[in-house]
């Protein structure tokens, strides 16, 4: 009850002050507005990369062969390693922490002709798993299936550009294209993806043709072997645990050391997202300690006022001693007065941040800018700041004033 | 002094000294005064006699270097400050030359301030800040603030805080100080009032014609008592 009557004394006294208190509070309002924003956008920037890149795959994993560098029993070091379906089914058996695995086999650019049009488009022989682990998702028809793959089926699945330029508005699952003169047909078109900060190569998923792997080494590569193998890991915490059961698994089949780091490489979206994460936490870190630390400059403002009031109130702290008021009641008006101030700084600076937020947010964006997003984490962070620095700034200038000997501020002049 | 229970103020050999060992300024050189419940008594002297350092200990708004003082039977000449603050808040109401108003509140809050302290709920606050503005004629005027009153209602805002708190004791120091010739009178005239409804009233003066109102006068000189005179009832 007591401290109702103080907030409202600390309102009375901040409305006799307008000005005053208005300049002294732009510091924390400046510094809870762009703490908000600036974590915000740290926020928003993590989750568009994150989304960015997870359009490849969402956990993908991809391996390719390189050369062993010393041998293993008996055999010399320095040969080329090549995959075989194999080790694609090695890998299934052997390791656990693998969800999917698929061959991949580039078979480059082909002339790609429908009536009187022809493209070169970048084609790669792929397995059923393909599709879910670089997230291909079919718009129309269907992806490859395992009949496909059984009888070297001639067919493909376009790409949403590929079955745009080809077709136009037309239909196409059912029709037949010509890759390089040989006739396939198409079973499945892709669904749009849009422009890739991640590829699986140089062309974006839209303009790429699948089809399956076994068709792909009967008519393109004419070979067995092939040089990558794509994973999914079941989760993105599995990524370094794969890639050892990876290795262990065809360092037995292919005759080098578990750990010889030229024999097998790997890139994965876990990879690429945890340097996104870093780089957006190193920004968040410093964009928050930049505004926090305008934040306790803006409570070192309000400090300075609260000094200035009490030394203009001595009189007062005099009167409130004399008719009753113990040390604590003193100390506690001004603790209260200083976390108003700073408060009501703050829930403007909250509502400012936030509106700047949503502000941005309506404007058409370039590519790689998101709006900030408005975090209830951050919000809560926010306001335990503004409630720290506020009794942080109150207790000096409370103190003084608590202990203020009566007789000596009642007649202070 | 037979015992100090019959006494709303008893002193025993105060005294008062300022300053360090080097400076010593003495103020009080041992005060004894016995001030029953009910009378009206004026402490008067020349500057520097010493009142307002009585005053002040009286008040419990500072502490005697030596000596005891008993406020209603109870020794209060050795208690902490927030200790002394509590006495105050229940014990004793102040008039003060200055008026002392908080000037950013308005009467009525200025007049609830103890009760604040009391925790007293807001509702009894209020009720009994009005009508002690109202018994001292200022019903229509309790939520003006200070600087929209005249000296004299100033003055009787302020009279009314110091009776908020239903006190044993009111001490004024020279409240007509600051008032003209008709505020005196009124502000005379409601402190010998609350005195015939049986409030003890101290009231330090260096003005005759106020300290003549009281039934007895104590007179200081450089920190002694030097006179201490009752009149016989009229």
């Amino acid at each position: 009850m007591f401290l109702v009557e103080t907030i409202a004394q600390a309102w009375q006294s901040i409305r006799s002050h307008k000005l005053r208190t208005g300049l002294t509070m732009f510091g924390v309002i400046w510094g809870i507005a762009s703490f908000i924003i600036l974590v915000g956008l740290g926020k928003s920037t993590l989750k568009l990369f994150s989304r960015e890149f997870e359009k490849v795959g969402k956990r993908m994993l991809v391996m390719w062969a390189g050369q062993s560098s010393s041998g293993l029993s008996g055999i010399k070091g320095g040969r080329q390693i090549r995959f075989t379906i194999d080790d694609v089914e090695a890998i299934k058996a052997h390791c656990p922490h693998v969800e999917l695995v698929s061959p991949q086999i580039y078979t480059g650019y082909q002339e790609t002709k429908y009536e009187n049009e022809v493209l070169s488009s970048e084609t790669f022989g792929l397995d059923v798993n393909s599709g879910v682990i670089r997230n291909l998702d079919v718009a129309k028809g269907r992806f490859i299936n395992a009949d496909d793959i059984a009888l070297n089926r001639r067919v493909c699945v376009l790409g949403a550009n590929v079955k745009e330029k080809l077709f136009g508005e037309r239909e196409s699952v059912g029709e037949f294209i010509r890759m390089s003169g040989i006739r396939f047909q198409v079973v499945g078109v892709l669904q749009h993806k849009g422009d890739q900060l991640s590829r699986v190569s140089g062309s974006i998923d839209d303009d790429q043709i699948s089809i399956p792997y076994t068709t792909a080494q009967a008519l393109f590569t004419g070979s067995k072997y092939f040089g990558m193998i794509y994973l999914q890991p079941r989760s993105l915490f599995d990524d370094k645990t794969v890639r050892e059961e990876v290795r262990q698994t065809l360092a037995l089949r292919h005759s080098f050391e578990p750990d010889d780091a030229d024999a097998l490489h790997f890139f994965g979206i876990a990879e690429m997202i945890g340097r996104v994460k870093g780089v957006a936490m190193g920004m968040e870190i410093f964009f928050g300690a930049a505004s926090i630390i305008t934040l306790l400059i803006g409570g070192i403002g309000v400090m300075n006022i609260m000094f200035v009031s009490i030394n203009e109130r001595v009189r007062e702290i005099g009167i409130m001693k004399a008719v009753g008021a113990k040390s604590r009641h003193v100390f506690l008006q001004f603790i209260v007065e200083s976390v108003f101030v700073t408060f009501l700084a703050g829930l403007i600076g909250v509502l400012i941040g936030c509106s700047i937020c949503l502000l941005i947010g309506l404007f058409n964006l370039p590519r790689f800018v998101a709006a900030p997003v408005i975090d209830p984490f951050v919000m809560l962070i926010a306001f335990l700041t503004i409630t720290l620095v506020g009794i942080l700034s109150g207790i000096l200038p409370a103190l003084r004033a608590s202990r203020m000997q009566v007789v000596e501020a009642l007649r202070y002049y | 002094m037979s015992s100090i229970d019959q006494y709303v103020v008893a002193l025993r050999g105060v005294t008062k000294v300022y300053g360090s060992s080097d400076v010593e300024v003495h103020a009080l050189r041992g005060i004894s005064v016995g001030i029953h419940m009910g009378e009206f008594v004026s402490i008067v002297g020349p500057s520097g006699s010493g009142k307002t350092t009585l005053m002040d200990i009286i008040g419990c708004l500072s502490r005697p270097t030596s000596g005891e003082y008993y406020l209603g039977g109870k020794d209060v000449s050795r208690l902490n400050d927030d200790a002394l603050a509590e006495i105050r808040n229940n014990e004793i109401g102040f008039v003060f030359q200055t008026f002392n108003l908080i000037p950013r509140l308005t009467a009525l809050q200025n007049v609830e301030l103890p009760l604040v302290y009391a925790g007293v709920p807001a509702r009894e606050r209020f009720r009994r800040a009005q009508e002690l503005l109202e018994s001292v004629g200022l019903a229509e005027r309790i939520h003006h603030k200070p600087s929209a009153l005249s000296g004299g209602e100033v003055q009787r805002v302020a009279v009314a805080r110091a009776l908020v708190n239903r006190p044993s004791l009111i001490l004024a120091d020279e409240p007509t100080g600051n008032l003209d010739s008709t505020s005196e009178a009124e502000i005379i005239a409601l402190l010998k009032d609350l005195h015939d409804k049986g409030n003890t009233i101290i009231i330090v003066t260096h003005n005759p014609s106020v300290a003549g109102q009281a039934q007895r006068t104590i007179s200081l000189k450089d920190g002694h008592v030097v006179s201490d005179l009752s009149k016989a009832p009229s």
